[in-house]
């Protein structure tokens, strides 16, 4: 099976056996980022190439852990908001996600 | 705010919740069925986003076809989805506080209440699995099959049971890679008579699908093996493991050393018990699962009259066990209310019941395979954090044990392990596993930890919109 995308660096592929969404284009701390709709926020970054998503309390990297809402490990700031869990969180056009990355 | 009210309010719609869904849909009863995704179905229904999941089978395919939203359609619109919705508390006298994607919090009041909150994955711990290089089986599965993302192009998946073997096949079906397959369990139960006496031959076929798959692979698939350590190497993860003696040490010199973009690592399931927990109905200790369930009679009726549970939280056994389960619940409910007479209620509630039976062979089968030895707690270092929310480690779990903590909640209390966001729902049965492990009270002895309204984090002002 053909791999359609796989930006440099990046660790999470797109498979082309799945049908898609339109494409959309949201933001990752500012930086414009390409996803389909009918994503979840972790499934978009995952995709983009990023792994850790915010620091625990000893600021140790974290990042997707049970990816089904269970765990809170990925939480990311949406549209400025409260922070949500990436796993559960549909992406949208034009959304801002903060992730702490460094 | 004027509290909305139902006959029957279905919480988690996965298989079981949907097998009593389809069942209710029948009659003219007022039925809303709640669930948290996005997309109904569960974790083992779910379908891709883009194509919301209307048609369900159970895993011998052609034995039943649940059609919800043509149910919907035909029967006077009684069924109600609410999709996703969070629920924050439940209570005795069947009320129910709801979180809604509007952002609004409202009361359901409701005559019965099926609980079929469904399992979460369990992972042993080890130095490194907090890494974002790290995630269960799951989470690698569901970027997969409903997303359609490959976490990596390279992954190493480690645990145990069925689950291993399925996702490896689906990576490589979706032109991925996999580093190798390490299992647990010794290569034997592989071939263990318990599938065929559970009546799980469609498994059997999904498993010989799964293994062709590596096989021509040429995956290497390493028996008895546990990860020991994940260093994260920038865009490689360096994963050590170890071969599992019988106690469940770990062999002298046996480590081993692979280089992966990610791992997928998982040890089975646990219920997620927490709301009928908080609702009050009686828990066991399922001594052959390591695991807390909901008590629940051949009704399937919890110790609260009028309150049901199904699937994976009265033990797990997979989707079959759960279909079976709701089904037996909404058949329950609808003797209750009259509108199902004895004799037909009961032909099938035993021939459901006998169907059940075999399910649950499967699943001591399966906890067989994944089942954490109490002497592993020992071989896991000090650093290890335990308490992914809180940064609780091994170490100062040990301590606390040391000094003579024996229950959950005054470990809790001693050290915030369990309090962070997602309430003990990780920790919370290593916890029980560690005490077990550590204590002389032995398993049964403490309670789980307590569980209180709202059960999932919310933002301080959404309570607010709730005028009493």
């Amino acid at each position: 099976m053909r791999i359609i995308q796989s930006i440099k660096n990046a660790s999470g592929i797109r498979i082309d056996s799945l049908q898609r969404g339109r494409e959309i284009v949201f933001f990752v701390n500012g930086r414009s980022t390409t996803a389909h709709m009918g994503e979840t926020v972790h499934a978009a970054l995952i995709a983009a190439g990023y792994r850790q998503f915010r620091k625990s309390k000893t600021h140790q990297p974290r990042g997707v852990f049970c990816g089904m809402g269970v765990c809170y490990e990925c939480l990311v700031t949406v549209n400025q908001g409260p922070v949500q869990r990436a796993c559960v969180t549909m992406v949208e056009e034009g959304m801002e996600v903060e992730i702490d990355g460094s | 705010m004027v509290p909305e009210d139902y006959d029957v309010v279905i919480i988690g719609a996965g298989p079981s919740g949907i097998g009593a869904a389809a069942v209710l849909a029948e009659y003219p009863l007022k039925v809303l069925l709640i669930d948290e995704n996005n997309q109904i179905g569960g974790q083992l229904w779910r379908e891709p986003a883009h194509k919301p999941a209307n048609r369900f089978r159970d895993s011998q395919g052609s034995d039943l076809q649940l059609d919800l939203r043509a149910a919907m359609g035909t029967k006077m619109n009684n069924l109600h989805i609410i999709s996703p919705a969070c629920v924050l508390g439940v209570f005795p006298e069947k009320h129910i506080l709801l979180s809604t994607s509007d952002e609004s919090v409202k009361e359901i009041r409701t005559r019965r209440i099926i609980f079929a909150t469904g399992a979460r994955e369990k992972v042993r711990p080890f130095n490194g699995w907090t890494l974002p290089g790290v995630m269960t089986l799951g989470a690698a599965q569901i970027l997969l099959k409903y997303y359609g993302v490959l976490a990596s192009s390279n992954i190493l998946i480690a645990g145990a049971g069925p689950l291993i073997y399925l996702l490896s096949s689906q990576i490589i079906g979706a032109g991925g890679h996999v580093t190798a397959v390490l299992d647990r369990s010794p290569a034997i139960t592989m071939l263990n008579t318990k599938w065929l006496t559970a009546g799980q031959l469609s498994k059997i076929g999904q498993g010989i699908v799964a293994l062709g798959r590596l096989i021509k692979k040429r995956v290497s698939i390493k028996h008895r093996m546990q990860v020991v350590e994940v260093k994260d190497q920038g865009k490689l993860q360096e994963v050590t493991v170890g071969k599992i003696a019988p106690d469940g040490t770990i062999v002298q010199g046996s480590q081993k050393r692979y280089e992966t973009q990610i791992l997928a690592v998982g040890n089975g399931f646990v219920p997620n018990i927490e709301l009928p927990q908080l609702a009050g109905c009686d828990l066991a200790y399922a001594v052959d699962m390591d695991c807390w369930i909901v008590k629940v009679d051949s009704s399937m009726e919890t110790s609260i009259n009028g309150i049901f549970a199904a699937g994976e939280i009265t033990g797990i056994a997979g989707g079959d066990k759960a279909l079976i389960e709701g089904r037996l619940a909404a058949l329950s409910i609808l003797k209750q209310f009259g509108k199902l007479n004895s004799k037909k209620h009961r032909i099938q509630k035993t021939a459901l019941l006998r169907k059940r039976k075999r399910c649950q062979l499967f699943g001591t089968f399966l906890y067989r395979q994944w089942a954490i030895y109490p002497g592993e707690w020992a071989e896991i270092d000090d650093a290890t954090i335990i308490c992914r929310c809180e940064d609780i480690t091994m170490g100062t779990i040990r301590d606390w044990i040391k000094k003579g903590i024996s229950s959950a909640s005054e470990l809790k209390r001693a050290t915030r392990c369990g309090m962070g966001n997602c309430q003990g729902r990780t920790c919370g049965p290593l916890i029980y596993d560690i005490l077990a492990a550590y204590s002389i009270v032995g398993k049964q002895g403490p309670p789980p930890l307590s569980v209180r309204t709202p059960v999932k984090p919310i933002p301080l002002g959404m309570l607010s919109h709730l005028s009493s």
